[in-house]
């Protein structure tokens, strides 16, 4: 993303203000208020480039964001139970990854009358609790925090290219094995595999959430990663490779189980760059069982 | 069996059957073949995939009536489905998959028709209805809270009080659902459930526990970000719990096979066959001995 000098220079700005008020200097400064707004401001003067304004996604959500921050929560999706926990452990501001309302762009038309969103965001304004996303602009930064995080976390951050962290190649592997890693070290019982569980494998990419990174993905990979995929599409493409004769696997894991190690990075992220906040990551644990 | 009625005026005699509701502007269309052909049987089916395909092969089926389109994504302007990165034709064109299984339809002269939202209209809700029974939930059905959800083709039912637990060993046996996901405290007493086969919307969940009578939300796919998250939220909040999702195949199975059934109702000289196609997944690595 271009940045303008205007721009940057207003950003300069508001970083200047944000220290200004005692924000990095130390827990001396500790009593200052500071408020949900100064902080998203300075995070986005931090991101720099990978900020972006335009976003519809990286927005505050519920409260008021010029409430004096007790501490900051940070997550993978601001369910009612971690938003909950967050108040439960004192702090007000909510930072989380994926939205809050239950749609991509927090909608409010579709849930304005409904009872569920009254009640949690009746709970967030009587706590004084604030709720702001970074997804776009955390996805932007270099290199990809989200990606970085998972390969750290899953240990394979040494079979990664250079060129394209998101695909690793690896001695072989049987498929079992490759499941047997990624569920031990991103625990989750939402892991379900398409593909010989005993065929060995050799390389892998990881596809978000679509069916054409899927499609893409094993054209020149043995297996996809998918962290929540469609199934009439994407499991349905897997399932006819497999038909075809193809030697092919898909492992399609929950949402979460694929972010939330991100968001831990973002927790350290912040506390080196905001070191006078207090910041905490609240998990959120996707809490699917299967039989 | 002989006919010869082709795979046009056997799509007129459906329309003919559900009448002056038929629903224009729908996904309703010829998706591979040629629609004049004389049909040979038809086979009916959730999402027609390789292996459905060679079973209509091997029974001589020449006709595919599915509820999902062939090539993982939707064709033409009607979305159905909430997609995430449709692939377009030429990203298809590249794969050996598409290609391997275009040329078992072309090769084998498939027709293949898609029926899918004049199919989840019908009054009777024959997709609804037949996954209730592969449940056994439709003997316990509350009727009046049913018709109250009739927009959006969900129903309600008054079970005996079971655990969450063994009501998804139920699930699972019943509907073959070995990779269904749950939500909620296992140990906890439920007996109201909603149910809704297929991919479940959040203004559907929020319809179908609006008037919180309703333990728990049985469907076969959520979005992790839409649907799932509210009913995580609804659990927290003390008012459900919990979320059965069958996934997306074992949901629509039954429903698929009760197509065959409604069709053969009214066409008497052609052979039906319903196929189900079973859940798509091999290995579940969670799954207890």
């Amino acid at each position: 993303m271009q940045i303008s000098r205007r721009e940057f220079g207003e950003r300069t700005l508001v970083v200047s203000a944000a220290m200004a008020l005692g924000m990095s200097a130390g827990p001396t400064h500790a009593d200052t208020p500071v408020t949900a707004q100064q902080i998203a401001d300075k995070i986005s003067a931090i991101m720099g480039p990978a900020w972006n304004p335009e976003s519809y996604r990286d927005t505050f959500k519920m409260g008021d964001p010029e409430t004096p921050v007790r501490g900051v929560a940070s997550c993978f999706m601001s369910t009612f139970d971690v938003i909950k926990r967050a108040n439960e452990k004192g702090v007000n501001f909510v930072i989380t990854h994926e939205p809050t309302i239950w749609t991509d762009a927090d909608l409010l038309p579709g849930v304005q009358k409904d009872p569920l969103y009254k009640l949690k965001l009746e709970y967030v304004n009587d706590n004084k609790m604030v709720i702001w996303r970074t997804h776009d602009s955390w996805h932007k930064m270099q290199p990809e925090p989200m990606n970085a995080a998972q390969n750290k976390k899953l240990g394979w951050d040494k079979f990664a290219l250079v060129s394209d962290p998101k695909t690793c190649q690896f001695p072989p592997l049987s498929l079992r094995d490759v499941v047997s890693q990624y569920v031990e070290r991103t625990p989750t019982e939402s892991v379900r595999v398409i593909g010989n569980p005993e065929w060995m494998v050799k390389s892998l990419t990881r596809c978000g959430h679509s069916c054409v990174q899927n499609i893409e993905g094993l054209e020149r990979c043995d297996v996809t990663v998918s962290i929540e995929a469609r199934e009439f599409e994407t499991a349905e493409y897997g399932r006819d490779l497999v038909a075809s004769g193809r030697n092919g696997a898909m492992i399609i894991a929950s949402h979460q189980s694929g972010e939330e190690n991100g968001m831990e990075l973002f927790t350290s992220w912040f506390r080196e760059h905001l070191p006078g906040i207090h910041i905490e990551l609240i998990p959120t644990t996707d809490r699917f069982w299967t039989l | 069996m002989a006919t010869n009625l082709t795979a046009n005026a056997i799509v007129r005699k459906i329309r003919n059957q559900v009448g002056r509701n038929w629903m224009g502007g729908t996904s309703e269309s010829f998706q591979c073949g040629d629609p004049n052909a004389t049909v040979t049987g038809i086979a009916t089916v959730w999402t027609p995939t390789i292996e459905a395909l060679q079973k209509a092969i091997s029974l001589k089926h020449n006709l595919m009536i599915s509820m999902e389109p062939p090539f993982w994504r939707e064709s033409g302007t009607v979305i159905t489905e909430v997609s995430m990165g449709t692939p377009a034709m030429k990203v298809l064109a590249a794969s050996s998959v598409y290609q391997y299984k275009k040329k078992l339809i072309d090769d084998h002269g498939l027709i293949l028709w898609r029926f899918n939202e004049n199919y989840r209209a019908l009054p009777a809700n024959p997709r609804l209805n037949a996954l209730a029974r592969t449940l056994g939930y439709k003997a316990h059905e509350n009727p009046a809270a049913t018709q109250k959800l009739a927009a959006i083709g969900a129903g309600v039912y008054a079970l005996p009080e079971i655990s969450l637990a063994d009501l998804a060993k139920k699930a699972r046996d019943s509907a073959n659902a070995k990779a269904l996901r749950v939500l909620g405290d296992p140990k906890e007493k439920v007996k109201s459930i909603a149910l809704l086969p297929g991919y479940i919307q959040n203004e559907d969940i929020m319809a179908m526990v609006r008037d919180r009578n309703v333990d728990v939300v049985v469907c076969g796919e959520p979005c992790e970000w839409e649907a799932f998250v509210y009913a995580e939220d609804w659990i927290t909040a003390g008012w459900g719990k919990g979320m059965i999702s069958l996934g997306r195949a074992a949901s629509e199975d039954p429903g698929a096979k009760a197509l065959a059934a409604w069709i053969g109702s009214f066409l008497t000289d052609v052979p039906v066959t319903g196929i189900a196609v079973g859940e798509p997944f091999s290995y579940v690595p969670s799954h207890k001995a």
